[in-house]
């Protein structure tokens, strides 16, 4: 515990200059980890096979694991310094100001924090008192003492005293809440970054939350706000502020839309590998007891526990959590392979049917977009379609766009229906997606720096494009293109009543997919006067429900070589390749009907 | 060794040895699948260098930074608790460092196992003689390095 005289002193300058040395390095750990990322492992991987290649495979991901290590850690300490230096900052003012007025008063503070005065009174023997801080009930602290004294000075200086062990014991709390914090971010010896280090970063960063609260605390942190607030906000921190907010609340930050995404991926990948952490070692928990005597004492001698069936119950969800992780992580591995692009993490949640936004290509600076808003039954649990699509469909859109920055994004971010039927007959699923849908776009505009930054094409497959009909139907979807694929409905009638320009509407249906003609019956289409038509010649008029791929609902149909629902990202095939064209811009390349 | 072994086993990475020294002469027993082309594993390596210097940097800047603090904050935990942190950290990135170190060894002399530098050179004396034979510079020479 600091005395007054060592609060007086201290220079809190040092504090926050180490911060800067901590920051540094927190800082450069996270660049390092991105050239270890694409500057090793992305060429070295795939480009050899053999055991070499996965032996340093090995070792340069553990490298890779330190940097994301050191950046954590190194971050919290760097914000543990400069919450401490700017929380001591208050009472070693106040601790000034007492000591300013007592040497005004001519009050001698004494190295214990008492406080000696000379008596001024009209009745008392001139000489000196000692006041104390404290005061006894039911008097205020530091002042009542010296109400109705004769000695008119007894007051002032307990007034003194009293502020003194104020200042000193608020210091003491805050020294012995940061020193407590700043102990438990020891690093662990050798190179192994195991799961118990990263659940305890995770831990770290809690306590931190917890300790630093009063210096940088979450409410500040727009939440619920729009991408342009967003980025408002993030644009008025310093750099400091950013880095600190990102590795103290990495998983707000992480999930702000209209942040760049570069910041976002760090967040997220921090909250992804201290979540893989924990999952693994929830895994390896040991089981409980299997069984139990039966309680009932009567035939079977035995039965299950009901912590085994629970146990059981989480073991389950903790695998397919990691199947999710297992296939992000493959995507990350992926970069450099076939000059694939790195991976940008926008968002992750393992909780109910999961959540991951993967971009393939920094969108920031894309020159073409496209964004895949997947469909029914979509789970983290069976993801790597999900992700390769997108891989697909960026690998194909470089043929169509050379020499121009594509990123293709998968947008798993919202609750996708969990089955076909009843989940999928139902407009709800769309109605709750949209609106997040609406936002991420509109986030990828307020990064891009505005809507002629980039050509963004939408896909929507399934389920995915009802959303994106929703979202259209419901406010300004940031869009150039749009890209209905195996589409049950739209819940529009027409094409041109979509928030896209005349003409930029596409479809894609192979003959045996079944969707379109099932969502009619869900009646997920939309209505429209017209005549139906097939291959041009009519069959029906009226009032009729229309689905992208009919003729009447207008759209450019794209000729589809694939089959079923779940192929249009064959590669080399003319249904993937007339989608990336479309990203690409590549119009009159489109092949249709 | 065990504690590699064990970090794998977290990650779930396939077993596979974690040092790189410990590696079999490709002559020895590289087999037929051992199929390292030119060029990724001395740019890798080359990444490993930079990285080294980087995280030296990083030392450095642990010390100077902490420098003073105990005498000017004397009688705060505080000050105490970065003292015995500080210490570990130090030990942390001063290890990454010398990993970096080996990594850039081990990645450059397993690409010249693998015969990355003959074929760089033969790439160079290539170019060099196709410089010489004509008047223009060969855009088209692929440096991988």
């Amino acid at each position: 515990m600091p005395t007054w005289q060592q609060l007086r002193d201290v220079k809190l300058s040092e504090y926050t200059d180490a911060a800067d040395g901590w920051g540094k390095v927190s800082s450069r750990a996270n660049a390092d980890k991105d050239r270890v990322d694409n500057g090793m492992f992305a060429k070295i991987h795939d480009t050899q096979k053999g055991e070499a290649a996965s032996r340093a495979g090995g070792d340069v991901q553990q490298l890779s694991r330190n940097y994301q290590y050191l950046h954590t850690e190194c971050g919290l300490i760097r914000t543990a310094l400069n919450g401490l230096a700017a929380e001591l900052a208050a009472p070693q003012k106040k601790l000034k100001q007492a000591l300013e007025d007592a040497e005004n008063l001519k009050f001698t503070v004494n190295a214990d924090g008492t406080v000696t005065y000379p008596t001024q009174s009209s009745v008392l023997a001139p000489g000196n008192n000692t006041a104390h801080d404290g005061a006894p009930i039911p008097y205020l602290p530091g002042k009542a003492e010296g109400i109705g004294s004769a000695d008119a000075n007894k007051g002032k200086a307990e007034d003194i005293a009293q502020r003194i062990g104020d200042a000193v014991r608020e210091a003491a709390e805050i020294d012995g809440r940061y020193a407590g914090v700043l102990r438990k971010l020891k690093a662990e010896p050798g190179l192994t970054v195991s799961d118990e280090t990263l659940v305890d970063a995770a831990k770290d960063t809690k306590a931190m939350q917890d300790a630093a609260g009063k210096y940088a605390d979450d409410d500040k942190i727009p939440h619920g706000k729009s991408p342009k607030e967003n980025a408002d906000w993030w644009n008025g921190l310093t750099q400091e502020q950013r880095d600190e907010y990102a590795t103290l609340y990495p998983a707000s930050v992480g999930s702000l839309d209209g942040l760049p995404s570069s910041v976002r991926d760090d967040a997220n990948r921090m909250v992804f590998a201290e979540t893989r952490a924990q999952i693994q070692t929830d895994l390896n928990k040991p089981a409980p007891n299997q069984y139990i005597p039966n309680p009932s004492g009567s035939y079977p001698a035995v039965v299950v526990s009901p912590e085994y069936r629970e146990w059981q119950k989480n073991q389950e969800t903790l695998k397919n959590q990691l199947k999710g992780i297992e296939s992000i992580q493959a995507r990350f591995d992926a970069t450099g392979k076939e000059g694939l692009p790195e991976a940008y993490l926008l968002g992750y949640d393992k909780n109910g049917i999961g959540r991951a936004i993967i971009a393939n290509g920094n969108p920031d600076t894309a020159d073409h977009t496209a964004v895949y808003v997947p469909g029914t039954t979509t789970n983290l649990n069976d993801f790597d379609d999900n992700i390769s699509r997108m891989t697909e469909t960026w690998l194909e859109t470089q043929k169509w766009a050379p020499g121009e920055k594509v990123s293709t994004i998968t947008w798993f971010g919202y609750e996708a229906p969990h089955s076909i039927a009843p989940d999928a007959m139902q407009k709800g699923w769309a109605h709750d997606g949209s609106p997040k849908l609406l936002q991420f776009m509109d986030g990828l505009e307020t990064v891009q720096g505005g809507a002629d930054k980039s050509h963004t094409t939408i896909i929507g497959h399934s389920y995915g494009s009802t959303v994106v009909g929703d979202a259209s139907n419901r406010g300004h979807l940031a869009a150039d293109d749009i890209v209905a694929v195996g589409s049950p409905g739209m819940l529009t009638g027409k094409a041109e009543d979509l928030d896209v320009d005349k003409g930029h509407v596409w479809s894609e249906a192979a003959w045996n997919d079944v969707v379109p003609a099932g969502g009619k019956v869900a009646g997920l289409g939309g209505y429209t006067w017209g005549v139906e038509t097939w291959n041009g010649i009519p069959f029906n008029a009226g009032y009729v429900q229309t689905v992208p791929s009919d003729e009447l609902f207008g759209a450019h149909r794209m000729d589809v070589d694939t089959s079923g629902h779940s192929d249009y990202w064959t590669r080399d095939s003319e249904s993937l390749k007339n989608q990336s064209k479309v990203v690409a811009g590549a119009y009159d390349k489109v092949n249709e009907d | 060794m065990a504690l590699n072994a064990k970090w794998q086993e977290i990650i779930g990475e396939q077993p596979a040895a974690m040092s790189l020294a410990g590696l079999p002469a490709p002559e020895g027993g590289g087999g037929g699948d051992l199929k390292a082309d030119v060029g990724p594993w001395h740019s890798a390596g080359n990444t490993a260098g930079e990285l080294r210097t980087s995280t030296s940097n990083s030392v450095t800047d642990l010390d100077t930074a902490n420098e003073g603090v105990t005498g000017s904050t004397a009688g705060f935990d505080s000050s105490a608790a970065l003292t015995e942190i500080l210490g570990t950290w130090k030990t942390r990135v001063s290890a990454v460092r010398d990993e970096c170190g080996r990594l850039e060894g081990a990645l450059k002399a397993a690409g010249r196992d693998f015969g990355e530098r003959e074929e760089d050179t033969r790439q160079k004396v290539a170019a060099e003689g196709a410089r010489q034979s004509g008047p223009s510079d060969q855009p088209g020479q692929k440096k991988e390095g």
